[in-house]
């Protein structure tokens, strides 16, 4: 990729202009003896690939690498911008580290509705960061969850009720005392076994028997 | 003419007219400070940018310069509605000036321009990110954008469905 950064646009001037041009001087600090060098505007890009910055000690870039492995997103973008033979280093990772930080950026104002759907689905990072920017849909699954937990009250109340009754039908039949339960009392929970009290044919016969009833 | 040092991460300096700085919200007010705070009023403010690095920083001052004598976005303009910035700011120079860079370099010119408060380069940035998304299928961004699922279990099974209704159509 080296170079192709560069093109088309016009290459920043090295040299201050005068009389109302543009003006920016390049210049690079880290020249050694603390002398600064005059750049070419193309700083960063002509690095050769996998090259390791002077460090004590000084390491190989697979070490780098390794080291870098370990290193949450956040580090690794610290890493990217310290020095440009990391950033090549880097340079594979870079998009992956990078896609969720720009999300945060797209997703209000320039991603639609399905894309940012589908924004959620790519990683975990992805669907933190889309989240984060807009916390309207935190918030609608929060109420949604709200809403699913008592819809299931609901139902398990309504079971409960139907089951009462069923059974009262059969004590009554059986000459039993009916079981008394009072307004409320379906917000008991449902008690394991509680199913096979009656067995299923018992309890067919016992539904069938209602619904005839109305016509004899 | 005042000149103001910006300086990378990685320890390039940029000398750059201040009129042209200011086009960037945060350079015009970490130069408005320098001035609050120095007693000499014609030193040469150095303004060090920790987060950007030389390769990304040129390539903003690159934008700002073609854009200096653009009308300056506020950056909340529009919020709701980007998209129709980027289109009316977008220029053939800015297409051109895209056309070459790899993904990951776009994808630093948008954590810069945000950063620096450019706001029409954070535009057209976001813009052509939107661009390399949108109608593509899940594999299809993780692939272009080298992204892995790291969902376990039915998690990512759980997040369509909670997409189903947690964004309107």
């Amino acid at each position: 990729m080296e170079g192709e950064v560069a093109s088309p646009p016009p290459a920043i001037r090295p040299k201050l202009l005068g009389g109302g041009g543009f003006e920016v001087e390049v210049q690079v600090l880290r020249g050694g003896g603390g002398e600064e060098e005059v750049f070419d505007g193309k700083y960063a890009q002509n690095v050769s690939v996998y090259e390791s910055p002077r460090t004590e000690p000084m390491l190989v870039p697979e070490l780098w690498a390794q080291i870098f492995g370990y290193l949450p997103p956040d580090d690794l973008i610290t890493v990217i911008n310290t020095c440009p033979e990391w950033a090549k280093l880097l340079e594979a990772k870079r998009t992956s580290v990078l896609f969720p930080k720009i999300l945060k950026h797209c997703a209000l104002g320039y991603l639609g509705n399905e894309t940012v759907k589908v924004c959620r689905t790519l990683n975990k990072a992805c669907k933190e960061a889309i989240d984060l920017a807009i916390p309207e849909i935190p918030q609608m699954i929060r109420i949604r969850e709200g809403m699913e937990v008592h819809l299931r009250a609901i139902q398990a109340r309504i079971r409960l009720w139907m089951r009462r009754h069923l059974r009262n039908g059969l004590l009554r039949e059986q000459g039993l005392p009916e079981e008394g339960f009072r307004e409320g009392d379906e917000e008991e929970v449902e008690r394991p076994g509680q199913e096979n009290e009656f067995n299923a044919e018992q309890m067919r016969d016992f539904i069938l028997r209602k619904f005839r009833r109305p016509q004899e | 003419m005042a000149l103001v040092r910006v300086i990378s991460s990685d320890g390039a300096a940029f000398l750059v007219s201040q009129r042209l700085a200011k086009r960037s919200g945060k350079l015009k007010t970490e130069i408005e400070t320098f001035r609050k705070s120095s007693d000499n009023s014609e030193a040469q403010p150095e303004i060090r940018i920790v987060t950007i690095r030389a390769e990304i920083l040129r390539l903003v001052l690159q934008w700002l310069q073609q854009h200096q004598n653009d009308p300056v976005l506020p950056a909340n303009q529009n919020e709701q509605d980007g998209r129709g910035d980027a289109e009316m700011g977008q220029s053939q120079w800015d297409r051109d000036f895209l056309a070459p860079m790899d993904l990951g370099i776009v994808m630093e010119l948008i954590l810069a321009a945000n950063h620096l408060e450019v706001k029409g380069l954070l535009d057209i940035t976001c813009k052509l990110v939107e661009s390399k998304i949108t109608g593509r299928t899940v594999d299809e961004i993780r692939t272009a954008f080298k992204l892995k699922s790291d969902f376990k279990g039915n998690e990512e099974e759980q997040t369509r469905l909670e997409n189903r209704w947690c964004v309107e159509n």
